[in-house]
């Protein structure tokens, strides 16, 4: 009995594909489009929430320049304008644990661009200068080789750690430990590789700079004895504000500032700029979650629109059953697993879609797809509903005229 | 046979009685014409009478069994397996080969394989004198045709009777003798035939001639002059 319902069902939607077809793509739409929609969002604020943990939740930031007082407004180092405010005693100031408890690592950093080559191999790569503590904290690990020591960055020792593009691109398959390598015609022994990191969060590729000791990079390559940035490791996140007072305070000793507008350093934490991207990531995935829902709202109106259409045009199909013999349930059950058939496939194929649609979007957007479970049952949910609601209230209506009301119909 | 008196009505502001409380009693075997003049009440009174419309009082008797007090799954027992159907309209499902539309009615008469309910449609279009045509849909017939299709599928589960309202309103005099034709062969067979007709010609091949006239019946003769 159930099997012949089946039959019925099946020839019936053969009966006439282009109709079953529209109908299904109703489904199909809704639900790719919910989910593409949904997955986006949630790909990008993960994306966001995964920099954050990446760049460290207890860092601080010293960049030359004051500011003013926006938060946000750039540090007049960032403008361009040369600014040789953090210096060598800076450093050694806030080093100190009397001075400033909160602080656990402290490394200065310069930058520079230059070209670096190796035998044949010629590459313009960022050059940065760190100390040893860089590695620990910045989190960068080695695949191959060590770390320098406080003695190479005191003895100004010519030494160099790859990024892992940089090395690929120079040396290839070779092992690049022990190789000599020149900097703006410097020579600089590789003592390092470091792990693939991808772009960081400011849009740096770590992968392609290349690590030297600070005072060489200051003495050797760019000729100077300021810093460009000072990046400072604290305790704890919790010890951020606590840390970022003891650091205005020394600086602002050593430098002799009794007014904060006239500081000529900035300190940033990379959790403030963060919480901002947060924030509008999380508005994004607001506003994308109510496209993703007036789709669903226009793809469920398809469907009751269709269904109901295609059901109410097929009174005189009804009629026609009804006359030759069948009986009321017959007539449910086979719209009944006619709406089951288009719903559920239509649903397989939107979420198919939906997944394949999510991972293209995720490769444009350079994120891991995320395609979760609750947007697939919600947009499956909505538009089953909807498919069976809709498939099965017109029949169930035109099962109870008598036949020849429904043949009737026009 | 049967032994009916109903009255038709629609309990609305534009109400119509189409039968006024009308007796008939038609005999096993019996071949009428039911004529007529247009809203007399004609396809009212056979779609009573064939078990595709309730009677709003009244009784009707059909072997024995009073219809009145059936439920309307008895009732789609009964079309599907005492009685057959044809239309003046023929209703056969579109883009549906003529054997799948013959075999239509065994869906829903319980088990029956599909094999064997293929052999039976086959047989029935046999019957019509289209078996060459079993796979056209019935875009690809001619009326005639399809009314032939039509015919098959109201015998393919062998029912006792046999109801057609105009089964020749839409057809040409050639059709319309064919379809004529073979409703005399049925009778003949021992099927009770029931049609609706407003030709004399059709209505001659009857044994019985019933006219209606504003939902009462004005005349009910046997046919002298029978084709
Ligand atoms: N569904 C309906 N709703 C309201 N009135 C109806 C309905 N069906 C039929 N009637 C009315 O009942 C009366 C009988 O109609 P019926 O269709 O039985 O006539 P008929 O004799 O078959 O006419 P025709 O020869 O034109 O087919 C008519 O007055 C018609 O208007
Ligand atoms: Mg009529």
């Amino acid at each position: 009995m159930f099997f012949q319902s089946i039959k019925i069902a099946a020839r019936a939607l053969l009966l006439n594909k282009t109709r079953s077809f529209l109908t299904m793509l109703g489904i199909i739409i809704g639900i790719t489009a919910v989910i593409v929609l949904i997955s986006a969002g949630q790909g990008a604020q993960e994306l966001i929430v995964n920099q954050v943990k990446g760049i460290g939740s207890n860092l601080l930031f010293v960049i030359p320049g004051g500011s003013g007082k926006s938060q946000f407004s750039a540090p007049a180092s960032a403008q361009g304008i040369i600014i040789t405010s953090l210096v060598d005693a800076d450093v050694k100031s806030l080093r100190n644990k009397l001075l400033a408890p909160s602080i656990e690592y402290v490394s200065p950093e310069v930058r520079g661009q230059y070209t670096v080559s190796y035998n044949n191999e010629d590459q313009i790569a960022p050059v940065v200068g760190e100390d040893e503590n860089f590695g620990v904290v910045r989190n960068i690990n080695l695949t191959a080789g060590n770390w320098y020591t406080k003695s190479d960055v005191d003895g100004l020792t010519q030494v160099a750690i790859l990024g892992s593009t940089i090395k690929e691109d120079l040396f290839g398959e070779q092992d690049p430990i022990g190789q000599l390598i020149k900097i703006k015609q410097v020579s600089f022994r590789v003592v390092g590789v470091s792990e693939p990191k991808g772009v960081g969060a400011f849009g740096v590729d770590q992968d392609t700079q290349i690590i030297v000791p600070v005072s060489t990079a200051q003495k050797l390559l760019l000729g100077i004895n300021h810093y460009n940035l000072i990046s400072i490791q604290v305790k704890d996140a919790e010890s951020i504000p606590l840390a970022k007072e003891e650091v205005e305070r020394v600086l602002r000793y050593n430098h002799k500032i009794s007014d904060p507008q006239k500081d000529d350093f900035t300190v940033r934490n990379p959790q403030d700029a963060l919480s901002l991207l947060t924030n509008i990531t999380s508005v994004l995935t607001i506003f994308l979650g109510a496209i993703a829902g007036i789709s669903l709202l226009v793809g469920g109106i398809g469907i009751m629109n269709i269904m109901l259409v295609s059901v109410t045009e097929r009174t005189r199909e009804i009629g026609l059953r009804k006359a030759i013999g069948a009986k009321r349930k017959d007539i449910l059950l086979q719209f009944l697993i006619e709406a089951v058939f288009l719903t559920v496939l239509g649903g397989v194929i939107g979420i198919v879609l939906g997944y394949l649609g999510a991972i293209a979007i995720a490769i444009i957007g350079k994120w891991t797809p995320v395609v979760s479970l609750g947007s697939i049952l919600l947009a499956f949910g909505v538009c089953t509903l909807f498919g069976l609601i809709f498939g099965i209230y017109p029949a169930n209506k035109a099962s109870k005229l008598s036949p020849i009301e429904a043949l009737r119909y026009e | 046979m049967e032994q009916i008196r109903k009255i038709y009505n629609n309990g609305e502001d534009n109400q119509v009685v189409a039968l006024r409380d009308l007796d008939l009693k038609i005999e096993q075997g019996d071949f009428v014409a039911i004529m007529g003049p247009s809203g007399s009440g004609k396809s009212t009174l056979m779609h009573v009478i064939g078990f595709l419309d309730k009677a709003d009082s009244g009784n009707y008797f059909f072997e024995e069994k009073n219809v009145v007090s059936l439920t309307d799954d008895e009732l789609a027992e009964i079309r599907n397996k005492r009685v057959g159907f044809v239309f003046q309209a023929f209703n056969l499902l579109p883009r549906t080969s003529a054997l799948d539309n013959v075999a239509l009615p065994m869906l829903y008469s319980g088990s029956v394989a599909k094999a064997e309910a293929e052999n039976r449609a086959l047989e029935m279009l046999k019957q019509v004198d289209l078996e060459s045509r079993k796979d056209h849909h019935p875009s690809e017939l001619s009326g005639g045709q399809q009314q032939r299709v039509a015919i098959a599928r109201a015998l393919v589960n062998d029912p006792a009777v046999i109801f057609a309202d105009e089964p020749t309103g839409n057809l040409d005099t050639k059709s319309s003798e064919e379809v004529m034709h073979i409703f005399k062969r049925l009778n003949d067979s021992g099927r009770t035939l029931i049609f609706v007709t407003h030709e004399e010609d059709v209505a001659s091949y009857a044994k019985r001639i019933i006219r209606l006239k504003d939902g009462v019946i004005v005349s009910d003769e046997i046919n002298r002059n029978r084709k």
